[in-house]
């Protein structure tokens, strides 16, 4: 008798660590295909150097504030 | 540096410490959103000025303590020499002398990110390596970018004719083994300019020997606490004048700088202290001028005399072997070097009284002793024996 509890209690042990590597398991695939995709826009957009050389003409456009005058000669 | 490269985050930044913590936690914006002109609304370019508590704080809560009272930071010296020569008597003015200083001296601070992240805004920004987090920055493209005009040119000999420091030439020493992390981001609370921060760098760190009771050289011990170690040997530098600032027709921020002298002038230590306690200091004539606010407003600088035009320096072109230190009477006896009335224009005479050298104390030339020859009998000196 007692031993047929003790395969009973493997049994369950081991059907509760299968559930959980199978709750977690595509979680944290989910999370790593999250990060390797670039959700993150910013990411995704600030990495891509082919995307940013196209937007640069348009970045520039509205940023004008960052220039600089062209009569400053100064030296600092 | 092209423009994208100004904003390209390297893929080797997500692998490090900082890479991990989202981007809309130290810049804002919107990370969900494809667009990216909507994405930016709100967006912090620079999220650690004016408060670098707010995000270098959360990690590195000591250095971000002292540092955000720093003199780069604050530029705090700026304020008090500006007011002390603003016109305080004419209503309004002192208003608009503040602006103008706002507009053109106080956006020459440096925050965390402008030396560890990116190139300061002085120059535009742009990332230093991909938005990677360099401890310690490469000096020609942080500290270069502001200090190109003096030191930095100075200290790399880029001037023609002049050459580099000995410190940089021989030793490849770079600006930080000196202006070390502890002094950048010292807190500088009340501290009058930056020759009187405590964490300054001092010569006698690495050459201790010179202000030892019997230094090695018997230069050293003549002249030890008279002339500070830049008076025998630092070689000319950059002196400007007659800077101007303004806002040109697109409104932006433009300055118009005179002459660019490079001299050498000797000058009397104004201000004698116990760490600085020489008779004589190096001098320099910095590019500010009383008509430097006059696009804003007329006469703001009215007490402009009220400090020294030329004022202590501390050249960073060090040689061993200067032209004034090659023999004793390259200096002693040789006024050229010295900062004397006809060489300060005369509104500046009054400013200058404490600096200017007079004739009098113009070190006199040393008269070589004549040799004893050992055969003469009258003037051979006593044998040791009697």
């Amino acid at each position: 008798m007692k031993r047929l509890l003790k395969k009973k209690g493997r049994r369950v042990g081991l059907i509760a660590v299968f559930a959980i590597a199978a709750f977690l398991g595509p979680a944290r695939g989910y999370a790593k295909a999250e990060a390797a995709e670039g959700k993150s826009e910013c990411i995704a957009c600030h990495t891509d150097v082919k995307n940013l050389v196209s937007l640069i003409s348009e970045i520039e456009k509205i940023r004008p504030e960052l220039g600089k005058s062209a009569q400053a000669p100064g030296e600092g | 540096m092209e423009p994208y490269e100004k904003i390209y985050v390297k893929p080797s930044f997500l692998k490090t410490g900082h890479g991990q913590i989202a981007c809309e936690t130290c810049h804002n914006g919107d990370p969900k959103d494809p667009n990216w002109k909507t994405a930016h609304r709100g967006i912090v370019r620079d999220p650690t000025f004016p408060d670098a508590d707010k995000v270098c704080g959360e990690c590195h809560e000591n250095i971000a303590f002292t540092a955000r009272n720093s003199l780069h930071y604050t530029l705090a010296p700026f304020d008090r020499v500006i007011k002390a020569r603003a016109n305080k008597k004419a209503k309004g003015v002192l208003e608009k002398v503040c602006q103008a200083k706002e507009k053109h001296c106080t956006a020459c601070h440096a925050s965390c990110g402008q030396c560890h992240v990116s190139r300061p805004d002085y120059v535009q920004g742009g990332f230093l390596a991909g938005h990677l987090f360099e401890k310690t920055p490469c000096m020609h493209t942080t500290c270069g970018s502001c200090h190109n005009g003096r030191v930095y040119s100075e200290f790399t000999g880029a001037n023609d004719g002049y050459p580099a420091d000995v410190h940089y030439n021989k030793e490849e020493m770079t600006c930080m083994n000196c202006h070390t992390g502890k002094e950048i981001h010292s807190d500088a609370t009340g501290v009058a300019t930056r020759f009187s921060l405590p964490e300054r760098p001092r010569c006698e760190r690495c050459h201790p020997d010179v202000v030892s009771k019997k230094p090695k050289t018997n230069s050293h011990t003549i002249h030890r606490d008279k002339v500070a170690c830049q008076v025998c040997h630092a070689v000319a530098n950059k002196n400007c004048f007659n800077c101007h600032v303004g806002t040109d027709k697109d409104g932006l921020a433009c300055s118009k700088s005179g002459e660019t002298r490079m001299v050498f002038k000797i000058g009397l230590n104004p201000n004698k202290t116990k760490d600085r306690p020489y008779n004589y200091v190096v001098l320099r004539h910095p590019p500010a001028d009383p008509g430097l606010f006059d696009f804003y407003v007329k006469d703001g600088l009215s007490d402009f005399d009220k400090l020294p035009t030329w004022k202590l320096d501390t050249p960073h072109n060090i040689q061993r072997i200067t032209p004034q230190n090659k023999t004793c009477n390259n200096c002693h006896g040789n006024a050229s070097l010295f900062l004397q009335k006809k060489d300060v224009t005369d509104w500046e005479q009054k400013a200058n009284a404490g600096v200017v050298v007079p004739k009098a104390k113009i070190p006199k030339p040393i008269i070589p002793k004549p040799a004893i020859r050992p055969d003469d009998p009258l003037k051979s000196p006593p044998s040791p024996l009697y």
